[in-house]
């Protein structure tokens, strides 16, 4: 049974009466546990909708989102889709809801109604993941975005989720914040967790396992990162930019050279060119 | 002539005498010409905010000197070299805060105490510079745009100024694809005709390579090298110390050369490097 399935899902910002434009159509979706999926799309594509259906802040104007075999629907079950599918948003000066960061962490376990014992150790195991344990008596506002970031993951984790989702949770951060975030998020998976990853940064889809695009609302590609970085048509129609890595392949291969046009990395585009000069 | 920004052994520290004290610019010395597209780089905390908070006057000099076109940044000057700056801080659109764009476009001149006809006139200009058309966009909300058009609206408050040194901090930052080559060919726009003088700090060394004249590399406060991108990025131990990426080009490049493949000359854009690639192959099956 998938983690996440999507069933012939819409939903609409206008009045549900009438409305007349759907920010998300028809989609179709499912998500194996343990999956690593990039989600891209330009700013209005949907991609940032279809996050907040996946843990039931939003809930479908028609179709079924099913998350560990709950209807988001089911308003008596919410919090288990809740407890399951945690987010991590985009700000990392919004997210922070206590001054000290242990007790940032311990809020979601604190009102589960998590017994003292538990939530301590649930909250030590979080920080520790996120390799901010030693910060865990520090005041969180002096911390900088990457850091900010991985405590918000932590306050995510303490919740034992299934499913982490992050919702552009790496675009207000600098390189190297970005790759903090990016190494706990691959870890995490690494353990099982599933992870979605809405971005529009090209660089970060090489991560992930599985792409999917979405252009106004449907999906419009779903397949491995390196089929998608092969095909810049589609790219260019979803209004994204390929990687420079992707965009030298290109230019090598318009030049004559015989090379893999899906190249994922800089590691890799570097052995293509080697074997041909 | 005078140089457009003019920076002679600042220095500057925080919370000074306290247990919180931080020294964040030490002895920096660089000069921006007019026309210039100038970059400065470092990673978070090397004191980039710090050193531009000074070309305004927004922090008070502790040390050193800055001159804007020969004037000295100082208290009796402010107001002309404020006319002169224009800063586009971080995320510029949480800065919007009228109930309409016209509004938050004319709050500058208005504060100049310039007449209604002069305001209309610099907020028409203003719009039209940053591609928002003035009788769609005037009367609306601020708060009612995408993400792209807020930031170019935002832009347009200060451009409604006539600054002719435009700084821009991480001008591009979180905006998808599309919006990103937007508000970048905007740049490359506003240097054509109205600001002659651009200072870009950006984390994207992909950007600072295809875009800057000379790039200015700051790391713990100090000025670690200043210099054309090629000749900037070529010292790549120097960069990766600053604790900064190079530009995907060159670390490509870099790759190569540790495979034993040698070029002559650094490539720091990716058609660069294509081109390099392409002609040596086609050297060695002739």
């Amino acid at each position: 049974m998938p983690i996440i399935e999507l069933k012939n899902v819409s939903y609409t910002y206008d009045d549900a009466d009438s409305p007349n434009k759907f920010a998300l159509e028809k989609i179709n979706l499912k998500v194996e546990e343990g999956e690593f999926v990039a989600l891209l799309g330009a700013n209005g594509s949907g991609k940032s909708t279809l996050a907040k259906l996946l843990n039931g802040l939003y809930t479908p104007y028609s179709g079924n989102v099913i998350v560990n075999g709950v209807d988001t629907l089911d308003e008596e079950r919410i919090f288990e889709v809740r407890k399951c599918a945690g987010m991590v948003f985009q700000n990392p000066d919004n997210q922070m809801v206590a001054t000290i960061v242990e007790d940032d962490v311990a809020f979601g376990p604190e009102n589960l109604g998590v017994p003292r014992e538990e939530i301590v150790e649930r909250v030590n195991f979080a920080l520790d993941a996120v390799g901010m344990g030693e910060f865990k008596k520090n005041s969180a506002h002096r911390l900088s975005g990457g850091q900010k970031q991985r405590v918000a993951i932590a306050g995510v984790l303490a919740m034992r989720p299934k499913i982490i989702i992050f919702d552009e949770a790496t675009s207000m951060l600098d390189p190297k914040g970005r790759k903090e975030v990016l190494s706990v998020a691959k870890k995490l998976n690494k353990e099982g967790i599933t992870i979605i990853h809405i971005t529009h940064n090209m660089d970060e889809v090489a991560f992930a396992v599985r792409a999917v695009c979405l252009k106004e609302g449907r999906i419009v590609f779903d397949g491995a990162p390196r089929e998608l970085f092969s095909r810049p048509q589609t790219l260019i129609e979803c209004k994204l930019s390929p990687p420079p890595v992707s965009e030298l392949a290109r230019l090598l291969k318009a030049g004559g050279m015989n090379i893999d046009a899906g190249v994922l990395d800089e590691e890799e585009v570097t052995e293509a060119i080697c074997r041909l000069l | 002539m005078p140089a457009a920004v003019e920076i002679t052994n600042l220095s500057y520290t925080y919370s000074k005498k306290t247990p919180y004290e931080k020294k964040a610019l030490e002895g920096i010395c660089f000069s921006v010409e007019k026309g210039e597209f100038f970059g400065i780089v470092g990673s978070t905390g090397s004191g980039k905010s710090t050193l531009i908070s000074h070309l305004n006057g927004l922090l008070k000099k502790q040390q050193g000197s800055v001159k804007i076109n020969g004037l000295e940044v100082e208290k009796k000057n402010l107001k002309a070299v404020r006319s002169m700056v224009g800063m586009v801080f971080q995320y510029p659109e949480c800065q919007l805060f009228e109930e309409t764009v016209y509004k938050d476009v004319a709050f500058g001149p208005k504060n100049l105490r310039l007449q209604k006809d002069e305001i209309d006139l610099r907020v028409k200009e203003a719009l039209n510079l940053v591609g928002l058309d003035f009788d769609k966009y005037a009367e609306r909300s601020p708060f009612e745009l995408s993400g792209g058009e807020k930031r170019r609206a935002a832009i347009a408050g200060v451009l409604a100024m006539r600054p002719e040194i435009l700084v821009l901090d991480e001008v591009a930052a979180g905006l998808d694809p599309e919006g990103k080559k937007d508000i970048l060919a905007l740049v490359k726009r506003l240097q054509k005709t109205m600001c002659p003088t651009v200072i870009f700090i950006s984390h994207n060394m992909d950007d600072v390579a295809s875009l800057c004249d000379r790039v200015a590399v700051l790391n713990d406060g100090r000025l670690l090298t200043v210099g054309e991108p090629r000749a900037v990025f070529s010292d790549a131990k120097a960069i990766i110390e600053a604790g900064l990426e190079l530009p995907t080009a060159t670390l490509i490049q870099k790759k190569l050369e540790n495979k034993g493949i040698n070029f002559s000359k650094t490539a720091i854009k990716i058609e660069e490097l294509a081109q390099m690639l392409l002609e040596r192959r086609a050297n060695s099956v002739s």
